[in-house]
């Protein structure tokens, strides 16, 4: 079998277990919905069923289990670690502090004062390790064995865009829980789903520059964490804000909220691209 | 590289996953004294006894990775490497905390899980109780970072046996010389825990948390730069 085929065959059974195992898990949640044990036990197997596709692949295509990129690499590569701390941050600040701020809510934002601001960031980077293993799951199964079987195949850009819609994939049972559970209307839970269609491509594109230059799982893994942590804090701090109650927080911020993920994974993109010319120049 | 973590592997696999074993702890406490669990302070009792059990374990095994490598002959092989004695060093600390890690990781999910079923056994306040034990945990976790920031230099300088007891001598001068300042100055002791209090409620207080895990975080790696630095001297008292 040529390197191609066998990539393309090890790239659909990582897919379909990765599917499979999260569908299962939903499905499970439903059949044991009263009962917060399974719930739990039902999420965590969703959410570390990337990694568990990982395994399983290499396990039942006997490929081994070398080029896992479990090696930290922290010599010379502390600041694409200390990029993956703060391209989050950046990123939501910008998204979710920039469009109040320009479109004259200003006083809506009275919660993101010096002090809370700074003990946010304090507080993040004290507990990142920590917070950054919830990402695990994840990384070790998507960035760390899918990119690797779907370069060879789509290309880097290719990667990037189909890896991010199978990744929205993944998420579409966690985003029509709420519908199902009844705490949210089919419209909001299909637009939280397109949202997530149109960031995690430009996501992935950041995560996948953090593992190029470091050969490790641990950026990307350390930006995921961040990510999800840091939206948790923005959105408290937007909560601790005088936003008036009649306001439309969610019309403010609109589509804008998109644009630096979608900017920042653009430009990610483009030094892969470069590093990748000045590479077969050599 | 590869050759020291593999090395590290054989020698201490089964330490380190007992991290797992240690962090499921307060799961396997709470299925065993299901029966006397009936409110959420039940709960939080049970799960906050168990962590501190858990803690004290997971000390004792991190720090049965550190000895067993101070023997003379190893610490020049070491020395003489690729790698040198501050690779080894650097994939030690590293080891160790990764332990710490897998050992708070394990504990959250031991916590969630007893208190989902704890849910759904109809105990009502359980959300409350896994956000103190999980808290309980993350602090705990922090102060055994830095004990190791403190152990592992006096070991890698004098070896396991006598690091442990000069480090205990240490400890109980800092005591002895402590209450004797204590002793002197127990006049001025109402002023300067007055002096705390306010710190502790003040606008600063919330500060201090993150600063703290931070400043714990940085001890740590001060103690390589240090264990590094005292490294050689050590060997050179080790046994053949």
């Amino acid at each position: 079998m040529t390197n191609r085929k066998a990539d393309a065959m090890r790239l659909v059974i990582f897919v379909v277990t990765a599917l499979v195992l999260s569908a299962l898990s939903f499905v499970l949640m439903r059949i044991f919905r009263d009962s917060q044990t399974m719930n739990f036990l039902c999420g965590t197997l969703s959410v570390w069923s990337p990694a568990l596709a990982n395994i399983i692949t290499r396990l039942v295509t006997k490929e081994g289990f070398s080029d896992l990129k479990l090696h930290l690499h922290l010599k010379g590569n502390l600041r694409w670690y200390l990029l993956a701390f703060l391209l989050p941050i950046v990123v939501f600040s910008a998204a979710y502090v920039l469009p109040p701020a320009l479109t004259g809510h200003g006083a809506w934002l009275s919660g993101f004062t010096v002090s809370s601001v700074l003990y946010e960031l304090l507080m993040l980077a004290a507990l990142s390790v920590f917070i950054s293993f919830r990402g695990v799951g994840e990384e070790f199964g998507w960035r760390a064995y899918m990119n690797q079987k779907m370069e060879p195949l789509f290309g880097i850009t290719g990667t990037c865009i189909i890896g991010g819609i199978i990744w929205g994939l993944w998420h579409l049972p966690m985003d029509i829980t709420g519908y199902i559970q009844g705490y949210a209307t089919f419209t909001e839970a299909m637009s939280g789903f397109a949202g997530r269609m149109m960031t995690l491509p430009f996501f992935g594109m950041m995560l996948m520059l953090l593992i190029k230059k470091t050969d490790s799982v641990w950026p990307a893994v350390l930006c995921h964490g961040i990510y999800n942590a840091s939206l948790q804090s923005i959105t408290g701090l937007i909560l601790n804000s005088d936003v008036p109650e009649n306001a439309d927080l969610s019309k403010v911020i609109g589509i804008f909220s998109y644009v630096p993920m979608i900017a920042a994974g653009v430009v990610c993109l483009l030094i892969i691209m470069n590093d990748k010319r000045k590479k077969e120049e050599k | 590289m590869n050759g020291l973590i593999y090395k590290e592997w054989k020698q201490n696999r089964w330490f380190i996953l007992s991290m797992i074993l240690c962090g499921s702890f307060p799961l396997m406490v709470c299925l065993f004294f299901s029966g006397q669990i009936h409110d959420a302070d039940n709960l939080s009792t049970c799960l906050m006894s168990s962590a501190v059990g858990a803690f004290l374990a997971t000390g004792a095994l991190q720090m049965l990775v550190v000895g067993g490598d101070d023997r003379k002959l190893w610490g020049y092989f070491i020395s003489s490497s690729p790698e040198g004695y501050r690779g080894f060093l650097r994939i030690k600390y590293e080891m160790i905390f990764a332990m710490e890690v897998l050992f708070l990781i394990t504990i959250q999910y031991a916590d969630a899980l007893s208190c989902a079923a704890a849910a759904d056994r109809g105990i009502e306040g359980t959300q409350e109780a896994e956000q103190l034990a999980e808290s309980t945990a993350m602090i705990l976790a922090f102060v055994q970072i830095l004990f190791r920031a403190i152990d592992i230099p006096f070991v890698y300088r004098f070896g396991a046996k006598k690091g442990s007891v000069i480090k205990m001598i240490c400890f109980v001068s800092l005591v002895i010389l402590l209450t004797g300042v204590c002793i002197l100055k127990i006049d001025d002791l109402d002023i300067v825990s007055d002096r705390i209090m306010a710190a502790l409620n003040g606008e600063q207080s919330s500060f201090l948390l993150p600063v703290v895990f931070l400043a714990v975080l940085a001890a740590y790696i001060v103690s390589w730069f240090v264990t590094c630095r005292l490294y050689l001297k050590g060997v050179e008292q080790y046994d053949k």
